[in-house]
């Protein structure tokens, strides 16, 4: 297992990289869903103590999925949006609709999180060669440090540490970033088959 | 205000307050003793150390550990008498609804349960508690009256 303190740029960059690809793939599905060019970037790829992730914006009042990654590699994602930009951005899909209190707005939530993580998973799968799964994706609105703390039980076991790969996404008609988060926390036992994979795969 | 984060403990002296942001299904513990209004809290995560994948680990973050800590500190440092101390505990929620199995089952109830384990273990009487259910909260606890203050965003303000 590799100790994420011992990650160096070379290993985050290849992070990035396959988490580049992976987003531009979710990206354009998203695009195709909402019938609106959007961009999603990789800003960073970074190490964070999970206590000062979960303690930054603890109290804010977000719209969350969580989908469970298996297969090749473990790990999860957090798509995470304020309430307010959560509403705006199902207000396509399901004019008139909220992601509080109405079924299909949190469906809807549910949906496009979904559709993200596919398109990024099956991406980041024919880059690495491994096959992936994803679980249905889960959803609660609430305080961002009390879903995030739920969410990240199981890592915290491994590390104080969490690698999070941190997308962002923007409305290119609009010009303007859509102020929510897709995150990909891989477990750490799993960094060692992307690196084993990827070092593989650039030797031959 | 003294700011307890995740896995932490913290204590406090008349005037000051204890908080913590967010709890989903970890659990806020305090344990204090209200004629010296000296009280401490942690902000427990997982149930037991046993579960641990790593050799070195905040004491604040496992239940077994957690009290263990508070006690110490209470008893060796501030002087409070166990027997005259009590607790008041807060969250143990579940804030993803789903029918599927989570790998560790229903944290929130195991960390209620297991903070309650070590309570009675040594002793300690849980006087007030407002757990489980399916919302987060931040709490505050007041040294000066031995309040613990609740936050939720959709249920509001309480008091135990």
């Amino acid at each position: 297992m590799h100790n994420l303190n011992e990650l160096r740029t070379v290993h985050l960059d290849l992070l990035k990289e396959s988490g580049n690809i992976g987003a531009a793939h979710a990206a354009s599905s998203l695009s195709v869903l909402l019938n609106k060019p959007i961009d999603m970037r990789i800003p960073s790829v970074h190490v964070m103590p999970i206590a000062g992730l979960i303690d930054a914006d603890a109290e804010k009042h977000v719209a969350a999925s969580y989908i469970q990654v298996d297969g090749g590699l473990r790990g999860f994602f957090f798509m995470m949006f304020t309430v307010d930009q959560a509403n705006t951005l199902i207000a396509e899909l399901v004019p008139g609709s909220n992601v509080v209190d109405d079924a299909m707005g949190k469906s809807a939530f549910c949906e496009i999180s979904n559709i993200l993580c596919g398109s990024y998973l099956s991406a980041l799968s024919a880059f690495l060669g491994v096959p992936l799964t994803q679980s249905p994706p889960i959803y609660a609105v609430d305080m961002a440090g009390a879903i995030l703390s739920e969410g990240l039980v199981e890592l915290s076991l491994y590390d104080e540490s969490a690698l999070l790969i941190d997308a962002v996404l923007f409305d290119r008609q609009k010009g303007n970033r859509l102020n929510g988060e897709f995150l990909f926390l891989p477990f750490p036992d799993s960094l060692d088959v992307i690196f084993s994979i990827a070092e593989g795969k650039y030797s031959k | 205000m003294i700011h307890v984060g995740l896995s932490e403990i913290k204590f406090a002296e008349c005037p000051e307050t204890l908080k913590t942001l967010g709890l989903g299904s970890c659990v806020g513990v305090v344990i204090y003793h209200d004629q010296k209004q000296i009280a401490g809290m942690a902000h427990v995560m997982l149930p037991d150390s046993s579960l641990a994948r790593t050799t070195t680990y905040p004491l604040g973050k496992y239940a077994d550990t957690a009290v263990p800590a508070l006690l110490k500190k209470m008893t060796e440092y501030y002087d409070c008498p166990v027997s005259q101390l009590k607790a008041k505990i807060a969250g143990g929620a579940e804030m993803f609804k789903t029918t599927r199995m989570a790998p560790l089952g229903s944290i929130g109830s195991r960390n209620v349960e297991a903070v309650k384990n070590q309570l009675c273990a040594h002793h300690i009487p849980v006087v007030a508690e407002e757990t489980g259910a399916d919302y987060g909260r931040t709490v505050e606890f007041l040294t000066e009256t031995c309040n613990l203050t609740i936050h939720a965003i959709f249920k509001g303000k309480s008091i135990i």
